[in-house]
């Protein structure tokens, strides 16, 4: 089967899954009942007439499957509806949120990748060295530390001790930083990236170690050297291209679960993103913004495994196109 | 008397060709306290087949990969010896860059299992290519056509499109074509070929063999060839040494061992090879009862001592040397008490 093909199905395939989230996420958020009632029922001077044609206003009439077709055709537009709360439509502040989430998770994602790549290769190339016990240590410890609790950290030593870096935000209130914004957005994103860096590097590490070790002692990597291929070839050109495919897996997890991590990061740093905003948006019952956030959080994570498998064909040739 | 000074056995019919293309003498590697080899010497002119034989884990590839400088340093190390390659001297304690750059042009290796031998990510046409582009300083296209030629040299069918194929896609012979193809990129003037056949079916063994012998004429390397078979050694060398427990037992022309082997080991290997073998089968057949010993813990005496039939007291006190019999052809080397001069059994 052509790659041609075999992505088309997996497009197909995740539509269906994007359009099963829909219907469970539409019939749960309906089972709550009428967000309106819940709203404004207990406020003073509510009469019926009120709520239905504030009901009528947000388009909570009609029969639910009405509704639903309604709330889907409008996504497909990109129309999530107005927040409650803030009165804005969601899909503006999906955007500018999502901004803000990508400009510290793309880059720590990155940044990870590259370092952990580093620390691997020299870890596995002198396996069970002191070296390479202190990467699986600090690894391990790294992986097992809660992500929250690094970024307090950062904070304690960075902003609390030291006061060279900010602590919260994405930009400054009053003075921006040398006047520039571009530099005081990237001297909010030190932390905030730094903690998030720190948890992929401890886990990407850890993956990336085992694997090459294991691939570093296959047939073909002697038959390398034994072609006289220099060490840096060996490793970087032959090993570590293998050594990636099952990091591979991990790695789109990570893209895909960005947003889903994001609270933590977001809340620990008050940064203006999808993650803090998804939170904000639960404790105030803000319906379509909920329900806009899930719906860009499941779009993120199904796009990241179709990218992942397309990236496996892309890496691995043995892979069956089926 | 000690083996270094042992003067080599050299099978080469014409002594006008006695210089070695490799010379390889004393050689002791040890993994830990595991002397895997343990003074081993011998000699290959150009043009000349040796067969290193014996039972697994005599030290075999152990030795291949001592002369191409890939004992893994974590693992172990070449404590002594000699490695001597024709215009290049003296291998041993060379740099690793040095190495790295005679491995692959001046000798080439081929390896036992075909199967996972090749990088499973690669094009097998960009691995050859690799090889020669890092040598002979080929542009990407050169080396790419010089890829082809090496298929079709090896006997590929279409090799232009082959060498689009990835290592999944070809048989365990097409793929050991492949292996012998980026061995021989750079016309080595060694190659050392560790069981390349063990792996593959009968019929294809025998095209394999005949395809090195092919190349060796062409190319006029001399080829160190690595086998637990007999048969095999009969078919294709000039010279054999076997092995066992780290040391060479026996070194001799293939027709002189074949005809009267001297060493009790080698008259049990040639007992059991089995007068046919299924098509198909890649068994290891059991060769002597018992078992080769703990190469940590080697008793003091002759190492073949607890499985040989003919043992007497001396080969539990004295290890014997390997030397020319006592009686018989002096080219040929045996290291058995009942070979020795004045030595009655
Ligand atoms: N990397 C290594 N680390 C530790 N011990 C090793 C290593 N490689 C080989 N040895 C040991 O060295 C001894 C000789 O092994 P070697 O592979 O040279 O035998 P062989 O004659 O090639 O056997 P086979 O016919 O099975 O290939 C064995 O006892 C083996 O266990
Ligand atoms: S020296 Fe003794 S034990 Fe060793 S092979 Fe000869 S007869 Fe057998
Ligand atoms: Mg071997």
């Amino acid at each position: 089967m052509g790659t041609a093909r075999y992505i088309a199905r997996r497009l197909i395939f995740s539509a269906c899954l994007i359009l099963g989230v829909s219907v469970i996420l539409f019939a749960m958020i309906n089972a709550i009942g009428n967000p309106i009632e819940i709203l404004l029922a207990e406020r003073p001077g509510m009469t019926d007439e009120v709520i239905e044609s504030v009901s009528r206003y947000y388009g909570l009439d009609g029969s639910v499957t009405d509704r639903y077709f309604t709330w889907l055709w409008a996504i497909l537009r990109f129309d999530f509806g107005t927040s409650i709360i803030y009165n804005q439509p969601v899909s503006e502040m999906l955007v500018t949120y999502g901004l803000e989430t990508l400009k510290i998770q793309i880059p720590a994602i990155l940044i990870a990748l590259v370092v952990s790549v580093l620390i691997s290769v020299m870890a596995a190339t002198r396996q069970y060295s002191r070296l390479d016990f202190g990467v699986i240590a600090g690894a391990m410890l790294g992986h097992s530390l809660p992500g929250f609790f690094i970024g307090i950290l950062l904070i304690l030593v960075f902003s609390y001790w030291l006061g060279i870096l900010p602590s919260y935000g994405a930009y400054s209130t009053r003075n921006m930083l040398m006047n520039s914004t571009l530099i005081d957005g990237l001297w909010h994103m030190v932390l905030p990236v730094g903690m998030l860096v720190f948890f992929n590097t401890a886990t990407l590490t850890l993956l990336m170690r085992s694997s090459l070790v294991e691939v570093l002692r296959q047939d073909f990597i002697t038959a390398a050297r034994a072609s006289g291929l220099p060490e840096r070839r060996v490793v970087f050109g032959h090993a570590l291209r293998n050594a990636f495919i099952p990091v591979l897996t991990y790695l789109g997890i990570l893209f895909g679960v960005m947003l889903g991590t994001a609270p933590v990061t977001e809340t620990v740093f008050t940064w203006p993103g999808l993650g803090a905003l998804y939170i904000m948006a639960i404790q105030q019952l803000d319906y379509p913004l909920i329900m806009g956030e899930t719906m860009i959080i499941t779009f993120m994570l199904v796009g990241a495994t179709l990218l992942t498998d397309i990236a496996y064909v892309a890496i691995d040739p043995r892979i069956r196109l089926a | 008397m000690h083996e270094g000074s042992i003067p080599i056995v050299n099978a080469m019919s014409d002594p006008a060709a006695a210089v070695p293309v490799l010379e390889v003498s004393g050689l002791r590697t040890r993994f830990g306290p595991l002397r895997a080899v343990d003074g081993v010497s011998f000699a290959v002119a150009p043009g000349e087949t040796l067969c290193i034989v014996g039972e697994s884990g005599s030290g075999k590839s152990t030795v291949a990969l001592s002369i191409m400088g890939l004992i893994p340093p974590a693992a172990g190390r070449v404590e002594a010896g000699s490695i001597h390659l024709a215009g290049h001297g003296e291998l041993r304690g060379l740099a690793d860059a040095a190495m790295a750059a005679i491995r692959g042009r001046a000798m080439g290796m081929i390896f036992q299992e075909p199967m996972t031998s090749l990088n499973p990510v690669f094009k097998v046409g960009t691995q050859i290519a690799e090889v020669v582009r890092r040598h002979q300083g080929m542009s990407r296209a050169a080396a790419h056509d010089r890829a082809v030629e090496l298929l079709r040299l090896v006997g590929v069918p279409s090799p232009q499109m082959r060498a689009l194929d990835y290592p999944h896609q070809l048989s365990g012979g097409m793929r050991q074509r492949v292996m012998i193809a980026m061995a021989i990129a750079c016309d080595p003037m060694l190659i050392l070929a560790d069981e390349p056949t063990t792996a593959l079916d009968v019929t294809i063994q025998a095209q394999i063999l005949a395809l090195i012998e092919e190349l060796k004429q062409r190319l006029g390397s001399g080829i160190v060839f690595i086998t637990h078979d007999l048969r095999v050694v009969a078919q294709i060398a000039q010279t054999v040494c076997v092995m066992y427990a780290g040391v060479v037992v026996e070194s001799a022309t293939t027709r002189a061992l074949l005809r009267t082997p001297l060493h009790p080991y080698t008259s049990g290997l040639m007992a059991s090879i089995p007068a046919a073998q299924p098509r198909g089968t890649r068994r290891r057949l059991p060769v002597i009862a018992g078992t080769v010993p703990n190469l940590a813990k080697l008793p003091g005496g002759c190492r073949f001592r607890s499985r040989c039939p003919k043992a007497f007291d001396l080969c539990a006190e004295v290890e014997p040397p390997l030397a020319p019999p006592a009686k018989g052809d002096p080219d040929r080397l045996v290291r058995c008490w009942l070979h020795a001069d004045g030595v009655a059994a």
